[in-house]
């Protein structure tokens, strides 16, 4: 066990690397800092620009070996991720603005998630009945509207709302505001500005947890096991929820851990256009303003995402299955 | 059992046709591409062309779906865009289930450290933060000045690159499960070469997949495609897409709707009705397996 | 809970008078609705189920035996009608309530399922869900609940209860698995135990254990017993009484005896005449029924076996016959000639005469002389060894042994000989022939094919002429045959790999159709529109395609039902004898074996273990794996079932991954224990080799061959001397 964990985290880290200086490369060859610097009014003497780069190790004119060894040395010698075209360490911007997206992420997947177990488990339960058919739908709906369009129109709705009702209920502008002193306060205001992108999170987790619980679900409704419980004499609700739904929580509780490490950089819409100031607004405006080193660690971090989250649900799914927690044996031939 | 006397291609089609919002998306798809084929005729504008007398001009007879800053028509830039919007997707759709029919079933089918690198390069290019790597190539190709024509085909590659990873696992393991049946172990021992095997005996045993597969993957690419325009990544101008209309309008959402209303509704409409489809193919060709290969 | 109170009668089961009627079902009809139309799977069926009574229900699939069972306990498909009654100690069944039935199902009617991995839920204990079976109807604390599972686990011969009730059902063979079903479904004392084909999964030895079990476990609860089964060695062991369904009716029923010595129904007759025997004459033709079972869709408006029944005339076509009762006391037919049947005393061989005795085959057929040693060597395996590696786990995978899947085996195949390849699922029989066909070098040894060595096949075409002189007809038609290709061009398929002629290509595919007894108006058909036997013609017509001289057959039958399978037999039987082909026979049906085969070797767990011809194997089996081989078939003749003495091995079969040392078998034989210390620690540690076996017949009373025109048990008359060629892989083989 100990030595297959150690080769898996070891092939974990050389696929991270490997896509860290492709990434690297790409970014390099792709962003011209220098432009940043040449549209400047007034004008900027061209040396004083190149100075400027060369102190940030961003020169295109430095070869291309040189200024990967810099970049490289710095991470393994000092986990240092370089700097921005503007100064500006790279990873302490980072560290500050993976809480904002955990902060904004953590309530919404979760609520989704869980609202889309629900309904997929009741679907499966009414296949093909009204409730399926009318959440079948709503679920498709959900799944093939851009999330920014959703996220847009709700602020617009929650503007609405606003002024017909003449308060301030709906923040739609960062993670705090205005609150007053009391005890709570401060609490009631980060809940009020996380409302809106927890909405937007809520509904696009729903329509894609509901589905795939309920095809889970679908399957193990007609699974052997079910009509065995049935058969010992549990009624067909017992039945179906303590196997059925127990055994159809295995799959979508991976997909679930999956999910929610993805979500770092994938929820850029909602922290655009609510102003929250994570790692997804960053990965954009890394690229829009030719960051080559913030737009690396973004991808660096993109990619570590990715793998803890297939970790996650490999961990998942040996904790919520037998069949696979146990060493079971095959052979191929 | 007992012989089925219907025949199997007329079932698909009772299956497919008992599915209304399948048909229902079925006939949209038809009448949006009969509309993005006639297009050019359906507007007295081209997509390009400026009204100097209507800057952004809410909704009118003249320009039904209103006009934009720069003074172009809507109803004729909304038309252009879905042109391009379905053009993106299904060229993405049917490269990238190609590559991943191939690698996916060659790899299945090999195994050995054919398997294992094909295996390894999809882990790379999912580790491989996708859409920020499409944003960085696509907004250079933006900068420069030979944008335009060019920079669509850049973004189907780029899509079609880091569009194939996950469908080419799920072609795997299907592959796998096809290669249990002894028909192709008799198929082996009657001397039947691997590439044969693959593309007589594989393939056309999980073309249903393959064909829902497509279909899942042309609204992933449309889909794909507007997120990135929004941020201004997607097809430059004064090239345009649903994406790129939609981003555009999308900021100015609050003061000129009308420039979010057309291409949304259409983009929605597009999309919500590929995936019925592919839902309704689904159920068709696999009516007992409720399990689907993406969520 | 009010309910189970009115219904079950407060006397304990030992007060309960014997006649009481438990379960009564009358004019039962299910129907599915599916794409194509309503199915009528179980069209008027009545029957009733007293105290500790074991009745069984026989048929092949698609007939409505187990729809039957599933209305009974009301766990039928939402897309299932049933009408008609069921009564369950008068209370009626059909129409009740979900929450009603689940006061019923495990308290008063427990059913064990067929399938016991899907039938159990993964993620729970064995001891979990038995504890659940136990507490659903019963007020118990979970340390005595607990305490009764175990006791239970005990009961029905789970090793180690104690332990084993912490394992996951994944952890379990699937005999143990069938055993902790029959634990859960007598949890609570039901009155009525429906077993559907509880033991069909299972290898022989395991059968006879399981069935044991189940029969213990109604004895001690004194349970009635539904057994639905499509074997009739199983009917003949454990039942009193019998219905055989047909097409979702019930064509026969009565006391077994009368049943299967006065068969009055020419379905029945054909089903037992249609069974290779241990004791028959092998050289007469199976007696196959013709045709298949009609499609449920559209009921036929006369007898469904009319178009199969060689009594049929006009009036059978007329309207379906009722059971109708033909003989004293209780045995009832349903056939329109049932009077003509008793008067004339009609019995299956007046019926159903073989067409063709392979004498007469023979006869017609280009003369091959039976093989001797003289002959070419078609098949020569020397010392062959199989290994695989052994990988562990789903998600943390790693190598963690190697699998001996055949492990130092020598087999000689003469031409125009058949030889049979026997053992359980996990003895090595796949892997043999797979490393045949591979034509790549074994892990070790030599195998020989036409006389040339596989490990020095140098060239492409060296291979691809051997290919073609070597097919296999696998277990599975179904899977065996592309769906997406016509039968013309699967058969057609080998030619054109081999790139005959196109023009031919035509000709032969009819040609071969012909030959497998397929005409011409198949050619368009997919395979999913056959039937089994129509698909495993297919399947020989496109193994013979490029006139192969060895055919590999792995289970060619055992996936068919019991009235297609005598067809293939006898198709296969007349394929060699006209086209001299030379046969390497896989399956674990002995008395298949003995009909088919010329020579015999049983395997067990990658080694050889006894080998020789036919008739001095089977009446004189010297390994004591063989000798339990033939005491755990369960045979189709009741008399004979019963007061036969059984010999079974103990336990289960132990992962080739880590096969015993010494003697393979050592752990499970029966023998072993009447052996000397010294003695046993001999098979224990030194691995016994293939020695001439004792040239002793086995005693009558253990395999006698039983008349059933008679009704007695005869001598069998070929008893010839074995000669040196039969040889057994056992230190004790002389020991008694």
């Amino acid at each position: 066990m100990g030595a297959y964990l150690l080769k898996r985290f070891l092939n974990y880290a050389i696929l991270l690397v490997v896509a860290t200086n492709l990434s690297w490369l790409l970014a390099v060859t792709q962003l011209n800092p220098r432009s940043l610097y040449e549209i400047s009014n007034p004008p900027i003497d061209p040396i004083s620009i190149e100075n400027n780069l060369r102190s940030r190790n961003l020169s295109d004119q430095v070869p291309l070996s040189e200024r990967w060894f810099t970049w490289s040395s710095s991470i393994i010698l000092d986990w240092n991720w370089g700097q921005s075209p503007r100064g500006g360490n790279v990873g302490e911007e980072i560290d500050r603005r993976i809480w904002v997206s955990v902060r904004l992420i953590t309530l919404g997947s979760l609520l989704g998630a869980g609202l889309g177990v629900l309904i997929g488990t009741w679907s499966a339960r009414r296949q093909y009945g009204l409730s399926d058919r009318t959440f079948t739908f709503l679920a498709l709906l959900g799944l093939s509207i851009p999330s920014f369009v959703i996220a847009n129109l709700l602020q617009v709705a929650a503007t609405h709302i606003n002024d017909i009702t003449g308060t301030r209920f709906f923040e739609f502008v960062g993670e705090t505001g205005a609150h007053g002193t009391w005890l709570g306060a401060q609490w009631l205001d980060r809940l009020q500005h996380l409302l809106l992108p927890t909405i937007a999170l809520t509904i696009l987790g729903a329509a894609f947890f509901s589905r795939i619980q309920r095809n889970v679900m679908l399957d193990s409704l007609h699974a052997g096991f079910v009509r065995t419980a049935r058969a010992k004499g549990l009624t067909r609700s017992q039945a179906i929820n303590r196997h059925a739904l127990r055994v159809s929580l295995i799959p979508t509780s991976t997909y679930f851990a999956f999910s929610i490490a993805t979500l770092f950089v994938g929820a850029a819409f909602m922290e655009i256009i609510f102003s929250f100031h994570g790692m997804g607004e960053y990965a954009v405006q890394t690229i829009q303003g030719h960051d080559v080193h913030g737009a690396v660690a973004t991808a660096a971090f993109g990619g570590l995402c990715v793998l803890t989250g297939a970790l996650l649900a490999d961990f998942m799914v040996a904790w919520l299955d037998p069949r696979v927690r146990s060493a079971s044996t095959s052979h191929s031939g | 059992m007992v012989e089925t006397q219907t025949k199997p291609k007329r079932l698909l089609l009772a299956r497919f046709l008992r599915n209304k919002t399948a048909v229902v998306g079925l006939i949209i798809i038809v009448t949006l591409i009969v509309i993005a084929l006639i297009g050019p005729w359906l507007s007295p504008f081209a997509y390009n062309d400026v009204d100097r007398q209507a800057y952004l001009k809410p909704p009118s007879w003249q320009h039904p779906m209103g006009t934009t800053q720069s003074g172009r028509d809507m109803w004729a830039l909304t038309l252009h865009g879905l042109r391009k919007s379905l053009v993106i997707g299904l060229v993405v759709a049917i490269l990238s289930t190609s590559i991943a029919a191939i690698v996916g079933a060659f790899a299945a089918y090999y195994g050995g450290w054919f398997e294992r690198f094909s295996l390894w390069i999809i882990d790379l290019l999912l580790v491989i933060p996708s859409f920020l790597l499409i944003a960085l190539v696509a907004s250079n190709s933006a900068g420069s000045a030979s944008g335009g024509a060019s920079s669509w085909w850049l973004l189907v590659l780029l899509l079609t690159l880091f569009g194939w990873m996950l469908s080419a696992r799920v072609v795997r393991s299907l592959t796998l499960s096809v290669k249990q049946n002894e028909y192709i172990t008799a198929a082996r021992y009657m001397g039947l070469s691997g590439p044969k095997i693959i593309v007589r005996h594989i393939l056309p045993n999980i073309a249903s997949l393959l064909i829902i597969d497509a279909t899942l993957n042309v609204s992933g690419a449309i889909l794909a495609e507007t997120s990135l325009a929004y941020f201004g990544f997607g097809v430059q101008p004064p090239d345009t897409s649903l994406g790129t209309l939609l981003g555009d309008g999308a900021r100015q959402l609050s003061s000129f709707p009308w420039l979010f209303a057309g291409p949304a509704t259409i983009i929605v409409l597009l999309i919500l009705s590929v995936n019925a489809v592919g839902d309704g193919l689904r159920d068709a060709f696999d009516p007992g397996s409720k399990a689907s290969g993406k969520g | 809970m009010h309910l189970i109170q009115a219904l079950k009668p407060p006397a304990k089961a030992e007060e309960r008078i014997v006649t009481t009627t438990i379960l009564d079902v009358q004019n039962l009809h299910v129907r599915y609705a599916n794409e194509a139309g309503s199915l009528h799977a179980v069209r008027d069926v009545s029957f009733s189920l007293r105290a500790g009574e074991t009745l069984a229900l026989v048929g092949e699939s698609g007939s409505g035996k187990s729809a039957t069972a599933l209305a009974i306990m009301g766990l039928q498909p939402d897309s299932a009608k049933v009408d008609g009654s069921i009564r369950l100690y008068g209370e009626q069944l059909v129409g009740a309530t979900d929450i009603a039935l689940s006061t019923l199902r495990g308290k008063t009617m427990a059913m064990v399922f067929q399938d016991p991995l899907s039938a159990m839920t993964p993620v729970y204990t064995v001891g979990e869900q038995l504890v659940e079976s136990i507490q659903v109807h019963q007020t118990s604390s979970p340390q005595s609940a607990r305490q009764r599972a175990v006791e239970l686990l005990d009961l029905v011969g789970i090793p180690e209860p104690h332990q084993r009730i912490n394992a996951y059902p994944h952890e379990f063979s699937g005999g143990m698995r069938q055993r902790v079903l029959i634990a859960m479904a007598i949890a609570n004392n039901p009155d009525v135990i429906i077993a559907d084909e509880p033991t069909t999964a299972l290898d022989v030895t395991i059968q006879a254990q399981v069935l044991d079990v189940l029969q213990k476990a109604c004895e001690q609860t004194n349970a009635a017993l539904l057994l639905i089964t499509h074997d009739l060695g199983v009917v003949a062991r454990v039942a009193e009484k019998a219905m055989v369904m047909y097409a979702g009716k019930i064509v026969e029923q009565g006391n077994v005896n009368a049943l299967f010595y006065d068969s009055q129904m020419p379905y029945t007759m054909g089903l037992l005449g249609s069974l290779p025997r241990v004791g028959t004459d092998k050289s007469v033709a199976l007696s196959a029924i013709e045709g298949n079972p009609p499609s449920l869709l559209t009921p036929p408006t006369g007898c469904a076996f009319a178009e199969r029944c060689p009594l049929v005339d006009a009036a059978c076509r007329q309207q379906e016959p009722s059971l109708t009762k033909v003989t004293e006391p209780d045995h009832w037919s349903a056939c329109v000639h049932h009077q003509i049947i008793k008067r004339d005393s009609i019995t299956h061989a007046d019926l159903f005469q073989p067409k063709l005795t392979t004498e007469s085959i023979a006869t017609k057929a280009s003369p091959v002389n039976p093989p001797d040693s003289q002959h070419a060597k078609v098949l020569e395996m020397s010392a062959v060894k199989k290994h695989y590696p052994l990988f562990k786990g789903g998600v943390f995978r790693r190598r963690v042994g190697t699998v001996y899947a055949v492990d130092g085996i020598d087999l000689t195949l003469y031409q125009g000989e058949t030889l049979g390849l026997v053992g359980e699922s996990g003895c090595g029989k796949s892997t043999t022939t797979l490393s045949i066909l591979d034509l790549e070098p074994p892990t070790h040894g030599t195998i020989k094919l036409f006389g040339e060595n596989v490990n020095q096949l140098d060239s492409q075409q060296k291979r691809l002429a051997l290919r073609r002189k070597l097919q296999i007809v696998f277990q599975d038609p179904m899977s065996s045959l592309d769906p997406r290709m016509s039968v013309f061009d699967l058969v057609a398929e080998p030619l054109r790999v081999f790139n005959d002629n196109p023009d031919t290509v035509d000709n032969r595919v009819n040609e071969l159709l012909q030959l497998v007894g397929l005409d011409a108006s198949y050619l368009a058909r997919f395979a999913q529109q056959l039937s089994g036997g129509q698909s495993q013609r297919v399947c020989i017509a496109r193994a013979l395609a490029l006139e192969p001289q060895l055919l590999i057959l792995d289970e060619p039958v055992s996936a068919l039902d019991v009235s297609i399978r005598a067809g293939i037999v006898n198709l296969l039987q007349e394929l060699k004898l006209t086209l001299g082909l030379s046969y390497l026979f896989v399956a674990h049906d002995l008395a298949l074996v003995r009909h088919i085969a010329d020579r015999v070797a049983v395997m067990y767990l990658g080694r050889i273990v006894e080998t020789g011809t036919v008739e001095a194997v089977y009446e004189n089996p010297t390994h004591p794996y063989t000798q339990c081989l033939l005491s755990a078939m369960p045979i189709a003749d009741p008399k004979l079932e019963r007061s036969r003495a059984r010999q079974i091995p103990l336990g289960e079969l132990p992962s080739p991954a880590s096969p015993p040392q010494g003697c393979h078998f050592h752990t499970r034989c029966p023998k072993k224990i009447g052996l000397s210390s010294e003695q046993q620690r001999m098979c224990v540690e030194v691995s016994p080799s293939l020695k001439p076996a004792a040239s002793m017949p086995m005693s009558q009373q253990q395999m006698p061959v039983y008349d059933k025109r008679t009704g007695s048990h005869a001598k069998s008359e070929t008893t010839k001397t074995t000669t040196g060629v039969h040889t057994a892989a056992c230190h004790f083989s002389d020991f008694v």
